[in-house]
């Protein structure tokens, strides 16, 4: 995630999530030289706005130098305005008269002022070489309130401390007002950080990698998605050029045929009628596109009635023998006892008929059996085969849109069927189940409440 | 060409698509022998004098046009026999394979598709 961490330039801290306010104890002018030029050196080559306050042991010309030597296009960045290295001097000038308040302000405006000027952050340092002992209990009231500052902004701060020039209890209050301290113990640099921010930097790594993962898993949730949509145009536009073309074959024979000569009304309305059905399976392809976007965009709507679920399923079922027959399914229906409720007449039939549809294409000329039950508050619905059932790896994945068993094999249709079983199940408050084992058959069971809820 | 011999063998899985190609054909006045996929059209060669043309649907279940197509000229009996490919779908980098007399998209152009079945054969009779 790049605008959570940046590099430090220095291997012992490594990278630092922007706000941080850090100190470093140095004994010998190498130890700055070591720490502050590929602290810059890294901001620069990161597009951050850089501010080097100077100090003793070396003054802004030497820092300039030396930064020159790892820097090749220095030059050209002091002359942009990209990096500022003022000897403290100056920069003590500008502030003294100033109060803490002030000075945290300028910098904010500065970080401000660089983000304005397309920068990532701002990243600074100072040097308190120069604090005479009588101003070190303000100084040090200040340290305390900058890494409040800090926090949220994108500034990283790295205030130097001459180990020379602190005394026991110094050490403690500079150590108690930075998030970590950075010493030099023979030749190693070793950073000191407290418990919390362990804990906080810890978290925060955890954070990222958790991040990472999430979007690993969205993404690839979107990847797949996009199949699935690519899929399903390529079903859809085969599912609708289909009744297209008989359609347009019906009518241009038709017309053929009467160029020729008239032809025995009889005959012509037999071939106008098979083209008329064409017409009705278009449109019932179309609205099964329109419930898909209604049922995503916020549920069926429903017109209920009070009616006998028996009843609608006796009809239902027989509308689609003639389908099953053909497809070699032999149904038997037992609902013989009035089950009463109320419920959306049409819905309901869509469901008895998709389910019958899907028993045709899968129950493999099979018995297939449809019981409707009252149970107390509630009415079942089962369609049964002894087909070649579903395993159990896809029990769930059937009810998802655009899925279909063997895509462009003997299924056929949008593979919303039972998908819009489900919907419309669920817009009436109820449920649709499915068991089944692989070579023993299916049961999809769709429950319904006898009153809406 | 004799009476009972099939001129057109159409290979097509929709029954509403199979139905209406087969009147148009019959009121052209050819003879038209229809099998619901690539399955059935190959028992139906095997069982039959060679139809003059096979008209192919490409996307089908139990055995699609490809696969069926990869038989037929597997098969020298059949081999020789043209074939117009019919499809709904993109014509991709498999239809060069085939070798097809002709490929032609659904919705169909009729007028098309009755040229590229007059260049393989007449039809006998005017029903």
């Amino acid at each position: 995630m790049e605008t959570l961490l940046r590099p430090s330039g220095i291997p012992a801290v490594g990278e630092l999530p922007w706000g941080s306010h850090f100190c470093q104890f140095y004994g010998e002018r190498e130890d700055l030289v070591d720490s502050l030029v590929p602290f810059f050196k890294a901001g620069l080559e990161n597009n951050e706005q850089c501010l080097w306050v100077t100090s003793e042991p070396f003054g802004a010309d030497d820092a300039r130098a030396m930064l020159g030597a790892a820097v090749s296009d220095l030059d050209e960045r002091v002359r942009r305005g990209q990096i500022e290295i003022i000897d403290h001097r100056d920069w003590y000038m500008r502030t003294q008269t100033r109060s803490a308040s002030d000075v945290l302000q300028g910098w904010v405006d500065r970080h401000d002022r660089a983000l304005e000027r397309g920068y990532e952050g701002l990243r600074l340092t100072g040097n308190t070489y120069w604090l005479e002992r009588k101003d070190w209990r303000g100084f040090i009231e200040y340290e305390s309130r900058v890494t409040k500052t800090f926090s949220g902004q994108r500034i990283i701060g790295l205030c130097s401390y001459c180990m020379g020039k602190c005394q026991g209890k110094d050490v403690l209050d500079v150590v108690r007002n930075h998030q970590f301290a950075l010493v030099r113990e023979e030749g190693d640099w070793e950073l000191i950080e407290s418990g919390a921010l362990k804990v906080a930097k810890e978290e925060l790594q955890r954070l990222n990698v958790e991040l990472e993962q999430r979007v690993e898993q969205r993404t690839a949730a979107l990847e797949n998605a996009l199949r699935i949509r690519d899929q399903f145009l390529s079903i859809a536009s085969h599912e609708l050029k289909t009744p297209i073309t008989s359609l347009q074959l019906y009518v241009d024979g038709l017309l053929r045929a009467y160029k020729r000569e008239p032809l025995p009304a009889e005959q012509a309305a037999t071939r106008l009628a098979k083209a008329k059905d064409q017409c009705g399976r278009l449109a019932r392809l179309v609205n099964q596109l329109l419930d898909v976007s209604r049922a995503a965009s916020g549920g069926l709507p429903l017109e209920t009635e009070v009616l006998d679920l028996s009843e609608l399923v006796r009809g239902a079922s027989e509308r689609c023998s003639e389908q099953l027959r053909r497809a070699g399914c032999d149904v038997t229906v037992e609902a013989a006892a009035p089950v009463v409720g109320s419920w959306d007449r049409t819905r309901l039939e869509q469901v008895v008929t998709n389910l019958l549809a899907n028993a045709a294409k899968h129950a493999d000329a099979t018995k297939v059996h449809v019981t409707v039950r009252e149970e107390g508050p509630s009415a079942t619905l089962t369609v049964r085969d002894d087909g070649r059932g579903i395993a159990e790896a896809d029990q769930e994945r059937v009810f998802d849109r655009f899925v279909q068993a063997t895509p462009h094999a003997d299924a056929g249709g949008f593979g919303l069927g039972l998908w819009i079983v489900r919907q419309i199940a669920e817009a009436h408050g109820g449920s649709v189940t499915l068991e089944s084992k692989p070579g023993a058959g299916a049961t999809f069971m769709v429950t319904l409440p006898r009153r809406l809820p | 060409v004799p009476v009972d011999q099939d001129q057109i063998l159409l290979v097509e899985d929709d029954p509403d698509v199979r139905d209406a190609l087969e009147e148009i054909l019959e009121d052209e006045g050819y003879v038209v022998a229809v099998a619901e996929n690539g399955l059935e059209a190959v028992k139906r060669l095997s069982a039959h004098e060679p139809p003059a043309v096979i008209l192919l649907d490409l996307m089908m279940p139990v055995m699609d046009g490809y696969e069926f197509r990869r038989l037929q000229l597997a098969d020298p009996r059949f081999a020789t026999i043209p074939v117009i490919g019919i499809s709904a779908g993109v014509l991709d980098d498999r239809i060069e394979a085939m070798q097809l007399t002709a490929a032609i998209k659904k919705p169909l152009d009729l007028k098309a598709l009755l040229d590229a079945i007059r260049r393989c054969c007449r039809p006998v009779s005017r029903a």
